[in-house]
């Protein structure tokens, strides 16, 4: 569902970040992305939803050619592809309901959106996707009131309300201790499987990757060095992609 | 040697300060008899001051809203459009209320108008800066996860900027407001409104009774909107609303957002009426003033030998009371920060102190000089440099009780007096924080001195208002851009210093 062809992104004219990458992501998957820090993981999966424009290459997304749609037409395609960041960038001063129906932004109207006007189904499934990631009893507090581990969480509710078919996450747990890091990683799992959202996931941490994604991507230096299954990723290849 | 330099450009000396005494002393005693039977008229005023300063902080705010949203560089729909609008607000900048307000009375004639725009002026350009502050420190990251729902950019405005930016407009309205109220004071001494004009008054016909009136009843007002303006931060910090259930946060949101255009549509108008603005008066407002700012645009060169004389002036006032302003905070603060005070009393005693000294603008002090030491810089100075210890005192003991106990306490152990501990322990400790305290009292200080001449305090004010007065609008813009010149060269200057402390 998910085919990226011969990518390849310059930084201001000089820096090369990603070069000659192609992979295709079947519906449903959970892959993982993993690589030494300015191997181009976070400029990967923001190519996807062209937050980062690239240079060179071709993405699609079931039948449609991301670099070819009208900016219209790629609000529409974004609100298929969920976002998740490393440091949350939740609205501080709005309450964690009010952040949660950021998502679903895309479903309205332009004067909708001006004047803020959001259904009762809106609120309501808003508030399913907080009680998905069992925060509904934080639903009106402010955002900057949260712990990190909550306001993760809050994110990927948001994420959720979107309704996407893929989510990508970009070193989604880095700031997070281990037992919360699993925690978060468990909501991946749970939407990947009940929901059958495809995840693309970037991670740091090796053990995490093993531990819950289906597949493996290993890039360095902006290419890509390994793809294929957990079983796959031997020491051999960590040193590869990490030496 | 410096201060010495100084002390003699701003024509200090001593004998005149000491044979002021007598003559200061008598203006005290007369004011001890304020004119309590003038109250009623001063209360009119103070409360058109009030007005004043509201409705162009306000003004100011809510015009700083739209306009941040078009000039931060991250955000801007075009780089090079906020990249000119910046510069010609940096210019503005520069340029003292009191000058905008005296430029404005000669295009709009006397009346509390003039000085409502010139006030909204400094309000719309001091909430810009602090807006766009905001705006450029949010991350891209912040943009980019609600662009990443698919929202448009008008979407990404109101859902990830706005919210925020909402927030900060009250405190930033406060800032300002508390800002504006103390101009206002001083709007009337060129005929733009408010209390400054039975003040300016009373000092020329020598009512020193009625001159205690005003200033009292202006200490309690400061006093008053200090306190108030610091209660309603705090609610509005504080303040959370219970929510019974989602349908009821759903139409309390529903409300809130009609209601806030509303409200903000309702005050536009109400300001618009409050200032009985005729089109009429618009128009010849208008072509006169495209006729000064015409004329000022064909700067007068040859006039700089005032330029350079006056500028040299108000910077000797500006250093004189830097220099002297931070002896004295150097010495007060001790005495005024709680945790190294020799007693609670002594702490309480000298923050009421420093709190008098800095209430009044230091145009309003140097008015009290001229009593003692004549009309002339050296009045400036005198008042410029207790305004400078009253604030350098307050920014500064507060920087000391903020220290970490330890800090003080390492130096006590040794068995040293508070004095001694203060001295080599935590004066050494704090001196970085200190000095750029100093710099930004320093840049502060220019753009007030540049105002003193005004009333004839010295420096570049006096040349200024003269040729306001006739109109000598060649020579005006002349003056303007050297005092802005001034201004930035001494902010970037301040600006590299600080960096180096640090």
């Amino acid at each position: 569902m998910l085919k990226v062809e011969n990518l390849q992104v310059i930084y201001d004219n000089k820096t090369l970040a990603l070069e000659d990458v192609s992979l295709t992501v079947g519906e449903g998957e959970f892959v993982g992305i993993i690589g030494s820090s300015g191997s181009g993981k976070s400029t990967l999966l923001k190519c996807i939803n062209l937050l980062v424009r690239p240079t060179k290459g071709k993405i699609y997304l079931d039948h449609w050619d991301l670099m070819s749609l009208s900016s219209k037409g790629l609000r529409e395609i974004r609100r298929e592809i969920g976002f998740i960041f490393q440091d949350y960038n939740l609205i501080d001063r709005s309450t964690v309901i009010d952040n949660v129906l950021i998502g679903r932004l895309s479903y309205k109207t332009p004067f909708q959106s001006l004047f803020r006007i959001f259904s009762q189904d809106d609120y309501e499934r808003a508030q399913k996707a907080l009680s998905y990631v069992a925060l509904e009893e934080k639903m009106y507090e402010r955002a900057d009131q949260l712990s990190g581990g909550q306001k993760q969480r809050v994110a990927i509710a948001k994420t959720l309300c979107q309704r996407p078919k893929v989510m990508l996450a970009d070193e989604p747990v880095a700031s997070l201790d281990r037992a919360t890091a699993h925690l978060i990683m468990e909501y991946f799992r749970r939407a990947n499987m009940k929901k059958n959202i495809t995840i693309l996931i970037n991670l740091h941490d090796v053990e995490l990757a093993k531990k819950y994604c289906s597949r493996i991507i290993g890039l360095k230096k902006g290419k890509m060095v390994f793809d294929g299954k957990v079983g796959d990723l031997t020491d051999d290849v960590l040193k590869r992609i990490y030496a | 040697m410096l201060l010495i330099f100084i002390g003699y450009r701003v024509e200090f000396s001593l004998g005149r300060m000491l044979a002021g005494l007598p003559g200061m002393a008598d203006l005290f005693r007369r004011m001890a008899h304020p004119n309590f039977s003038y109250m009623g008229e001063v209360f009119e005023k103070i409360a058109e001051t009030v007005e004043i300063a509201i409705l162009s902080s306000l003004t100011g705010v809510m015009l700083a809203i739209p306009v941040a949203l078009l000039t931060s560089e991250n955000i801007s729909p075009n780089l090079y459009l906020s990249k000119i609008l910046n510069a010609v607000f940096a210019f503005f900048r520069t340029i003292p209320s009191l000058i905008w307000a005296a430029i404005l009375v000669s295009i709009f004639s006397i009346g509390k108008f003039p000085g409502m725009i010139a006030l909204s002026i400094i309000a719309f350009l001091m909430s810009l800066k602090l807006f766009r502050e905001y705006i450029e420190s949010i991350n891209e990251n912040q943009l980019n996860s609600t662009r990443s729902v698919g929202a448009s950019s008008l979407e990404v405005l109101r859902y990830c900027v706005l919210p925020n930016m909402m927030g900060m407009a009250v405190s930033v309205f406060f800032i300002v407001f508390e800002t504006n109220i103390r101009s206002a004071t001083v709007l009337g001494l060129v005929g733009a409104g408010g209390i400054g004009q039975i003040m300016w008054r009373d000092l020329n016909h020598l009512r020193y009774d009625n001159l205690a009136t005003i200033i009292l009843m202006l200490f309690a007002t400061i006093l008053l909107i200090d306190a108030l303006s610091f209660m309603v931060r705090k609610f509005l910090q504080e303040y959370s609303p219970k929510i019974r259930s989602l349908e009821h946060y759903r139409k309390r949101k529903i409300l809130k957002s009609m209601l806030l255009p509303l409200i903000f549509a309702g005050l536009v108008v109400g300001i618009i009426n409050s200032l009985n603005i005729t089109l009429e008066r618009m128009a010849v407002g208008f072509r006169q003033g495209s006729q000064i700012v015409f004329r000022m645009l064909q700067v007068d060169f040859s006039y700089y030998p005032r330029l350079f004389e006056g500028i040299f002036e108000s910077l000797m006032i500006a250093v004189f009371a830097t220099v002297v302003g931070g002896f004295f905070a150097i010495i007060f603060s001790f005495f005024a920060a709680y945790n190294l005070a020799p007693g609670k009393l002594v702490s309480v005693g000298m923050k009421g102190l420093i709190n008098v000294m800095r209430t009044f603008p230091p145009i309003i002090m140097a008015i009290i000089f001229f009593r003692g030491v004549g009309p002339g810089p050296l009045a400036g100075a005198l008042a410029l440099s207790i305004y400078t210890t009253g604030v350098l005192t307050k920014m500064y003991s507060e920087v000391l009780e903020n220290m970490p106990e330890n800090v003080r306490d390492s130096v006590l152990v040794t068995g040293a007096t508070r004095l001694e501990a203060y001295r080599h322990g935590i004066f050494p400790q704090t001196f970085a924080n200190f000095v750029s305290l100093l710099l930004y009292r320093m840049e502060s200080n220019i753009r007030n001195s540049a105002i003193l001449g005004i009333i004839g305090a010295g420096g570049i004010g006096t040349a200024l208002t003269m040729n306001i007065n006739w109109r000598n609008w060649e020579r005006v813009g002349l003056l303007l851009l050297g005092v802005s010149i001034m201004i930035i060269l001494i902010d970037r200057l301040s600006n590299y210093l600080r960096h180096k402390v640090k």
